[in-house]
């Protein structure tokens, strides 16, 4: 296979790739745009509580450092969740948003650290 | 309200800003990847949103540079665990198809057939090719397409796609190299 068939027919692939990414229909790029924001509102709930950590951490005269905001938080969401757990009509579906917001990030985090720690080594070589 | 508190908000709302810019820009590409492999468009979006909400929510603190691997290999990991319950579904399905007596013919693959559901007449000359490119990207086996996928369109070193794909440099060499091959026989007679 001579290089310069190969670079044309690759050329052609990457453009007929981009060009079906402009193709993409109006409903599937609304669902797109549904899913970024579901996206983000999940974020904004998470980041709801970190904020409610910290002003209670601001109540209580604590220094806001990262490990006092996330206590914090981790007890405001501790509250929050035993009161929601505890009204008479809250269902698994509460428990189980809760457990998701409190616990999966930084397990995760942890199984990547190769690899973030490989994008650090990346950009350190590249400054 | 402290300043601490204020500036801690202000911050937020820029990261949200930015994450959304990012996505934004990322998440057409990631949806047609999706696609090729899986070949449904409601599995290729769903797909495409448990990616941006894992990324959302485990990296939204770290540099935005990072953003667009840790993106990837999100995707491609996401990718990967859909087929793997894709096979083990297809399996079982196979297995209780073969030992039950009743009339559960129902044809698994069906559901496989074209997300899109546009025929060729329908198409531009571009959008046909695609259609063939497509098809051809499919019928690869998983690896050869996330490599070549990662390599040749999102233009990933060999490094950065061994990273997304959590596999070995030589793999990704030996993957991609056989992609370009099985691609350029299928599509030959449509492309010169």
């Amino acid at each position: 296979m001579n290089t310069q068939s190969e670079d044309k027919f690759l050329l052609q692939v990457k453009q007929s790739l981009d060009a079906s990414v402009a193709q993409v229909d109006g409903d599937t790029r609304q669902r797109l745009r549904d899913a970024r924001q579901y996206a983000l509102a999940r974020a904004h709930g998470q980041t709801m509580f970190v904020r409610m950590g910290s002003s209670l951490a601001g109540f209580l005269g604590l220094h806001p450092s990262i490990r006092t905001v996330a206590l914090a938080a981790s007890v405001t969401l501790a509250v929050l969740a035993t009161w929601q757990i505890t009204r008479s009509d809250a269902g698994p579906r509460v428990t189980d948003e809760v457990m998701l917001l409190s616990a999966q990030d930084d397990l995760e985090l942890y199984d990547q650290l190769d690899f973030l720690e490989w994008l650090n080594t990346r950009d350190a070589s590249k400054g | 309200m402290s300043n601490y508190v204020l500036t801690m908000q202000g911050a937020m709302l820029d990261t949200t800003r930015m994450l959304e810019q990012f996505l934004a820009g990322v998440e057409r590409r990631a949806y047609r990847m999706a696609v090729v492999a899986t070949g449904l468009r409601d599995e290729a979006l769903e797909i495409v949103q448990d990616s941006m909400t894992k990324l959302v929510q485990r990296y939204r603190d770290k540099d935005p540079t990072e953003w667009g691997p840790l993106f990837q290999m999100i995707l491609q990991s996401t990718i990967r665990d859909w087929y793997r319950r894709r096979k083990v579904r297809n399996t079982v399905m196979q297995w209780v198809s073969q030992h039950s007596s009743d009339e559960d013919d129902e044809d698994v693959i069906e559901g496989y057939a074209d997300p899109v559901g546009q025929s060729p007449e329908q198409q531009t000359k571009t959008a046909q090719a695609m259609v063939k490119l497509q098809q051809a990207l499919r019928e690869l086996p998983l690896r050869q397409q996330q490599a070549f996928l990662l390599r040749q369109w999102e233009g990933l070193d060999v490094l950065e796609t061994a990273r997304a794909m959590q596999v070995s440099e030589g793999s990704v060499k030996t993957h991609y190299s056989r992609a370009i091959q099985s691609l350029r026989e299928k599509l030959e007679g449509y492309w010169p």
